[in-house]
């Protein structure tokens, strides 16, 4: 039976091209290269709270099972103490939830791999609490593709993921992630 | 683009009238008027091509410089409304929009199915003086071989009178001009008004066709099958970057890691579709029929030659549940940027439920009326408590459940 882990984004539109793949390779960084990954799509999440919502009231009774479970919400809505009541609650039914909320925003880490393109430092861009609308957006409008699936969000994330070690090293959130969950594989 | 249509007496169509948006999704029972919808816009595509009525109706078969043009379902004698109140003449009313130009326009027609022959047409265009041509009462008799429109030349006086063959619409034949009797840029704007109409794409692939080699080497428009499916691939990925856009959809729909696609070339340089997955070369009689019909609809979004309209019936077919969002992304992401108008219809809850709130103005439900049979279409937004109770019941309940149409 292979891994099985159930990717929950707060939006699965756009940022499942971004979490999918990411979550893909950890695993296999990680020893899990047929790891199961699997984003739910009903109900749709229209947000961080709709999200919350379904991981404790709906998501149990139809993936309870699932060897883990990972949120990845982004960081202005999802606190660390939010987030570790949210994994602690769950834990009473069972289940394996890890939080890791992007710095700022799940965008970010698209475009670590991308840094050199973008003007500024990338410890000042991240501070940017309109990331996706300020940095994301103008950067996708002119290096993705439109016409290509999640506007070039895919392309991005995939070559972002050349250079995974790289990626961890300027989002410390996902190292602490890929710890974590490595402890639990063991 | 096609900004509303108005149907009367059209097979189902006994009277419908929509406001259509860039994506427009038509849902409904069987036999419930969405596929008479996407006849009547063919209807509009022969117009567009100066065809005969007869020849719209019951089809036309190839000449030296056309194509087959398949008839419409039932032809002549079914195209008129049957119910409680039988009629013999269909009319059109279309308002649209030049996209390069933004000037607006309006063209009615109505004409006789079974004798084949025009009852009234008017052409209105924006700037162009309004009115360019249309029918005065007392000009034309039902017994007369020609048919006479008056035109607004924009000259002072009374508007003059032209005469047209009768068993065809007016638009293609004013459209070819005659400098001596109307200008050539009254001549021009119906002809792009007469092009936008005939410029439709009904995409409808089979996994047979898909599967082919492709007669033509390279192509910039696929056929309704899928007719040169591969030609156009081959197209569509000699340019790197569209052949990037066009492989990310493909790289959503595979379980296993896409790296690429090409076609393989057959002993004479004819091409045939392939995938390579791990560097296995995967080609298109060993794909499954739903990749190679998304594949196929993927690609229609990326022809070098895209059409004003492409329609699409029962999208869905063939493509598994879980991947229904990626084809709402697909359709969403090419109308918003793309100037082709999209028209498709389904049964599936699944896909209706990946549709937006703004994207119900432009989804239709159809159904018959319950007493007179004819078919009634209305976009969600305007079925009664639908705004209110979609916030509170997932829309894919309300459809499968058969709320909607309880409540239309």
């Amino acid at each position: 039976m292979s891994f099985r882990v159930l990717l929950i984004p707060e939006d699965q539109t756009q940022n499942g091209y971004i979490l999918k793949p990411l979550v893909g390779r950890m695993l296999a960084e990680l020893g899990k290269p047929n790891a199961n990954v699997h984003m739910p799509t009903d109900p749709r999440f229209t947000g961080y709270d709709h999200a919350c919502r379904a991981i404790v009231e709906q998501l149990p009774a139809r993936y309870g099972h699932f060897d883990l479970w990972l949120f990845l919400p982004d960081a202005d809505r999802g606190t660390d103490v939010e987030l570790g009541a949210l994994e602690n609650k769950i834990r009473g039914q069972g289940i394996n939830l890890f939080c890791c909320a992007a710095d700022p925003e799940v965008e970010a880490w698209a475009l670590a791999g991308h840094r050199d393109k973008i003007p500024g430092s990338w410890a000042e861009l991240k501070l940017n609490p309109r990331f996706k609308e300020e940095v994301f957006t103008p950067f996708l409008a002119e290096h993705g593709d439109l016409r290509a699936a999640g506007g070039g969000r895919e392309r991005l994330m995939r070559e972002t993921l050349a250079n995974y070690r790289g990626l961890l090293a300027v989002c410390p959130e996902l190292t602490k992630l890929e710890q974590r969950v490595q402890e639990f594989i063991g | 683009m096609i900004e509303r249509i108005s149907i009367k007496r059209f097979k189902s169509l006994f009277n419908v009238e929509i406001a259509l948006g860039r994506l427009n999704v038509f849902i409904g029972t069987n036999a419930s008027g969405k596929s008479n919808f996407l006849d009547a816009l063919r209807l509009l595509q022969g117009i567009g091509h100066g065809f005969t009525f007869h020849e719209i109706l019951d089809g036309k078969p190839k000449g030296a410089a056309t194509e087959v043009w398949e008839g419409i379902r039932g032809g002549s004698t079914k195209a008129t409304f049957a119910g409680p109140t039988p009629a013999d003449d269909i009319e059109l009313i279309v308002d649209g929009n030049l996209d390069r130009s933004g000037e607006s326009w309006r063209y009615f027609i109505t004409f006789s199915a079974s004798e084949g022959r025009l009852r009234d047409e008017v052409l209105q265009v924006s700037g162009h003086g309004n009115v360019i041509f249309l029918t005065e009462p007392g000009d034309n008799t039902p017994s007369d071989p020609a048919f006479t429109v008056r035109y607004y030349s924009g000259k002072p006086g009374r508007p003059s009178p032209l005469s047209f063959e009768r068993n065809r619409p007016v638009l293609g034949q004013f459209a070819r001009g005659d400098a001596a009797r109307w200008s050539a840029d009254h001549a021009a704007i119906a002809a792009k008004i007469a092009r936008q109409l005939a410029d439709m794409q009904r995409i409808d692939p089979t996994p047979a066709e898909l599967r082919k080699y492709s007669v033509a080497h390279e192509s910039r428009r696929m056929g309704e099958r899928g007719e040169n499916f591969a030609a156009l691939i081959k197209t569509i990925t000699a340019d790197p970057k569209t052949k990037e856009a066009y492989l990310s959809w493909l790289r959503e729909l595979r379980p296993h890691e896409v790296d690429d696609v090409g076609v393989l070339t057959g002993a004479v340089g004819e091409p045939m579709f392939k995938l390579t997955e791990g560097k296995i070369e995967q080609p298109a009689p060993v794909l499954s029929d739903g990749t190679l019909r998304f594949a196929a609809i993927a690609a229609a979004f990326f022809q070098p030659d895209m059409p004003q309209l492409i329609t699409i019936e029962e999208i869905e077919n063939g493509i598994h549940a879980s991947r229904l969002r990626l084809l709402v992304e697909l359709l969403r992401s090419r109308a918003a940027q793309g100037n082709t108008q999209i028209l498709v219809t389904t049964h599936s809850p699944i896909l209706l439920a990946w549709l937006t709130a703004e994207e119900h103005a432009t989804t239709f439900f159809c159904k018959r009326h319950e007493e007179h049979g004819d078919s009634i279409i209305k976009p969600l937004t305007e079925i009664e408590h639908f705004k209110d109770i979609v916030q509170r019941q997932p829309i894919a309940d309300l459809f499968a459940e058969g709320w909607l149409e309880a409540a239309l």
